[in-house]
C-alpha cells in the first residue's frame, strides 16, 4: 500500500473512532439522563396526587394550588390509587400494570416502570387516618419518544459530515506530509552519475525531512569526492605513465631506423633508461598513493595544526613550480596553538591547498600568491590570494563543476578538476569554501575549516 | 595597565585594520576595546518605541565583521580582555564627551587616509567627533587602505594583506 493511503486510512480510522465514542457517550449519557429525570417527575406528581385525593380537602388546598399551577398534565397521564388493605385483590388494579410492579411498591415503598413508551411510577402513601394506599402515576414519555430521535438523527448527521471533513482534512494532511517526501525522490532520481555535483535543494525548516536532505546531500558530497578522485586520479596517472613510455618508443624506433654507431645505440638506451626508470619511480609513487589509502576508501582523521599544513603546502608548491613566489602572512596567527588545530585528513587537506595554491601561482603567471591562516571563534580561516587574471562574474557560478574552464582561462594548460576536487575535500572536512573574484585584478579563496576543539 | 580604547567603525572589515594597528601600537599594554559606529536615532515615535540597541547592532553586523573581531579576539587573545561593539546616537561633541566619560575611554585610534561608509542611511563619521573631543586621538596611518566596497563579498581577506602589501 502507498505510504499516502496508509495515512489517510490510519487518519480517518483514529478520527472516526473518536467522534463514534464522543457522539455515543452523549446519546447514552442524555437519554439515561431523560429516564431518571422523567420519573422523579412521576413521582413529584404521585405525591401530590396522593396528597389532594387522600387527605381531608381543606388542608390540601395549597397543594392543589401548586399543582394546577406549576406542574402541567403529561401527556396521556392516568392516576390510580389504590386502598391497600386485606381486600386488594388483582379487581382494582389496572389491566396494564403488573402485579409484581405493585407488590414491589408494597416492599420498597417506591418503585418504577416502563412498557413500550408508557413509563409508571407508584409510592405508598399512609395518610393522616392511618390507611395506606397505593398511588400509581403513568405517563407517555415524549421527550424519549421525539428529542431523543431527534438527538440520535443529528449525531448521525454530524456523524456522516464529520466522516467527509475527516476523510478531506487527512488527505490533504497526508499529501503535505508526503509531498515534500516525493519531492525528495524525485530530485534524487534526477541525480545519476553524470551529473553528481547537483544537489537537493535544502528546505528552511530544520526538521527530519531537512536532516535528511542535509544528509543525502552530505552522501553525495562524499560520492562525488570520490568520483572525481578517481577520475582526476586515472587521467593524471595515465598521462604521467604515457609520457615516459613514448619517449623510449620514439627513442627505440629511431635507434632501429638505420644502422647506428655502437656509441649512438649506447646514447639512445641510456635515454631509455633514464625514461624507463622515471616510469619506475612514478608507478612507485602511485602504489605509495594507493597503500596511504587515497582511494576514498579509508580516510583517517587526525589532528592537524594549519599553520604547519600550509608551510608544508607551501614547500610542496615550491617544489612542483619552483617559479612559483608565495608570500605567507601569520600577522592574525591567534595567540594559542590550539586554535589551530582542526580534524582532518592531512593528505586530503594538503592536496587541496596546493590545488588552490597551484592555481593561483598559475593564474597570476607567478606573481605572489599571498596566504594567510587565522581563527574565528568557530574555525580556522586561509585565505588565498592571488593578482592574476581572476574569474569573469558569468563563470563564477560553474567553477565549482568538474571540467569547467572559465572563459579566459583558455591559454593555460588545465584539467578543470583542481577546485571542485578542493571544495569537496574541504566540504568533507564540513568547511566552506568560498571564492571571491575580479576580472584581471584577481581572485580571493576563503576556507573555513570548523575547529577540531583539542585542548592542549 | 589596562586601557580602554575606542575605535571607530563603519562595520566593515577594512575598518578593523585600525584596531589590528592599534593592538600593535599598544605593544604589551592590555585593552578593553571599544568598536563605536555613529548613528542617529529615528525621529519616529513607533521606531523609538521599539528600539533595541542590540537588535540595531545585529542588523549593522556583517558575518564577516562578526569573524573578524572574533580574528582579531583570537590573535591578542591574552591583551584583550573585553571586546564591545557599540553604537553612538548623540548629536554634538558634548554628547560625545559624555559618552567617552561614561564608557571610561582612555584612548581613540582613528584612521587617517580611510573614508568611511556610511553602513546606514542614519550613519555618520565618528572621526570628526573624537578630534574635537577631550580624547587623546591617536592617529593611524596605513599606508594603503584598500578601497571599500560594499559589494565586494570577501572582505576577510582586507584585514590581511593591506600591510603586507604596503610592504611589498
Amino acid at each position: 500500500m502507498k505510504l499516502q493511503t496508509k495515512l489517510i486510512f490510519i487518519l480517518i480510522g483514529i478520527f472516526f473512532t473518536y467522534s463514534l465514542l464522543f457522539s455515543g457517550f452523549i446519546y447514552y449519557s442524555i437519554s439515561n439522563y431523560a429516564f431518571t429525570d422523567f420519573y422523579k417527575r412521576l413521582e413529584i406528581r404521585a405525591a401530590t396526587t396522593a396528597k389532594i385525593q387522600l387527605e381531608p380537602h381543606n388542608e390540601v388546598s395549597s397543594v392543589r394550588e401548586i399543582r394546577q399551577e406549576y406542574l402541567e398534565k403529561l401527556p396521556n397521564q392516568r392516576e390510580f390509587v389504590i386502598k391497600l388493605n386485606e381486600e386488594a385483590s388483582e379487581s382494582n388494579i389496572p389491566k396494564d400494570v403488573p402485579m409484581s410492579f405493585v407488590s414491589e411498591i408494597i416492599s420498597n415503598d417506591a418503585a418504577s416502570y416502563s412498557n413500550k413508551n408508557i413509563y409508571y411510577s407508584g409510592i405508598k402513601y399512609r395518610n393522616s387516618s392511618n390507611e395506606d394506599y397505593i398511588v400509581i402515576i403513568s405517563a407517555e414519555n415524549y421527550f424519549n419518544t421525539h428529542h431523543i430521535a431527534y438527538l440520535r438523527n443529528l449525531l448521525l448527521t454530524s456523524l456522516a459530515f464529520a466522516l467527509l471533513l475527516i476523510v478531506m482534512v487527512s488527505f490533504i494532511f497526508s499529501q503535505t506530509l508526503v509531498q515534500p517526501v516525493n519531492k525528495i525522490i524525485s530530485a534524487v532520481q534526477e541525480i545519476s552519475s553524470q551529473n553528481l555535483h547537483l544537489r537537493l535543494p535544502i528546505p528552511q525548516h530544520e526538521d527530519s525531512l531537512g536532516r535528511l536532505v542535509t544528509t543525502f546531500n552530505d552522501m553525495l558530497n562524499r560520492l562525488e569526492t570520490s568520483f572525481e578522485t578517481q577520475k582526476n586520479f586515472i587521467s593524471n596517472a595515465s598521462h604521467e605513465l604515457n609520457t615516459p613510455l613514448t619517449s623510449i618508443i620514439g627513442e627505440a624506433d629511431l635507434a632501429l631506423s638505420r644502422d647506428r654507431k655502437p656509441e649512438e645505440y649506447r646514447e639512445s638506451l641510456n635515454t631509455m633508461l633514464k625514461e624507463a626508470e622515471k616510469l619506475d619511480k612514478k608507478t612507485k609513487a602511485l602504489l605509495f598513493l594507493a597503500e596511504t589509502g587515497f582511494d576514498g576508501k579509508s580516510q583517517k582523521f587526525n589532528k592537524i595544526r594549519v599553520d604547519q599544513l600550509v608551510l608544508d603546502v607551501t614547500s610542496t608548491v615550491e617544489k612542483i613550480n619552483p617559479k612559483a613566489k608565495i608570500s605567507i602572512d601569520f600577522s592574525l596567527l591567534p595567540e594559542s596553538p590550539e586554535m589551530l588545530k582542526i580534524k582532518g585528513n592531512d593528505q586530503l587537506l594538503h592536496l587541496a591547498l596546493s590545488n588552490v595554491i597551484l592555481n593561483g601561482c598559475k593564474y597570476s603567471d607567478n606573481n605572489v600568491v599571498q596566504v594567510a591562516v587565522g581563527a574565528s571563534d568557530k574555525s580556522v580561516i586561509v585565505i588565498i590570494k592571488d593578482s592574476g587574471i581572476g574569474i569573469p562574474e558569468s563563470d563564477l557560478a560553474y567553477i565549482f563543476d568538474p571540467y569547467f574552464r572559465a572563459s579566459n582561462a583558455k591559454s593555460f594548460e588545465g584539467y578543470g578538476i583542481g577546485l571542485p576536487l578542493a571544495r569537496n575535500i574541504v566540504k568533507m572536512h564540513n568547511g566552506e569554501l568560498i571564492v571571491a573574484s575580479t576580472l584581471n585584478e584577481g581572485t580571493t579563496v576563503r576556507i573555513n575549516l570548523p575547529l577540531g576543539n583539542y585542548t592542549l | 595597565m589596562t586601557k580602554t580604547i575606542l575605535i571607530p567603525t563603519d562595520f566593515s572589515v577594512q575598518s578593523l585594520n585600525v584596531f589590528k594597528d592599534a593592538m600593535t601600537q599598544l605593544g604589551e599594554t592590555k585593552a578593553k576595546v571599544l568598536l563605536v559606529h555613529g548613528i542617529s536615532l529615528s525621529d519616529s515615535i513607533s521606531d523609538l518605541l521599539f528600539f533595541s540597541k542590540s537588535q540595531l547592532i545585529e542588523k549593522l553586523e556583517t558575518e564577516e565583521f562578526v569573524s573578524s573581531c572574533w580574528l582579531m579576539q583570537n590573535r591578542f587573545r591574552s591583551r584583550i580582555e573585553s571586546l564591545h561593539v557599540d553604537i553612538f546616537t548623540g548629536f554634538n561633541v558634548a554628547a560625545f564627551n559624555q559618552y567617552i566619560e561614561a564608557n571610561k575611554v582612555d584612548e581613540a585610534f582613528v584612521p587617517v587616509s580611510y573614508k568611511f561608509i556610511r553602513r546606514h542611511k542614519r550613519s555618520f563619521d565618528l572621526v570628526p567627533f573624537i578630534k574635537k573631543s577631550s580624547l587623546t586621538a591617536t592617529e593611524i596611518q596605513s599606508e594603503e587602505f584598500i578601497e571599500p566596497t560594499w559589494i565586494e563579498t570577501e572582505q576577510l581577506a582586507a584585514l590581511f594583506f593591506n600591510k603586507s602589501h604596503a610592504r611589498g
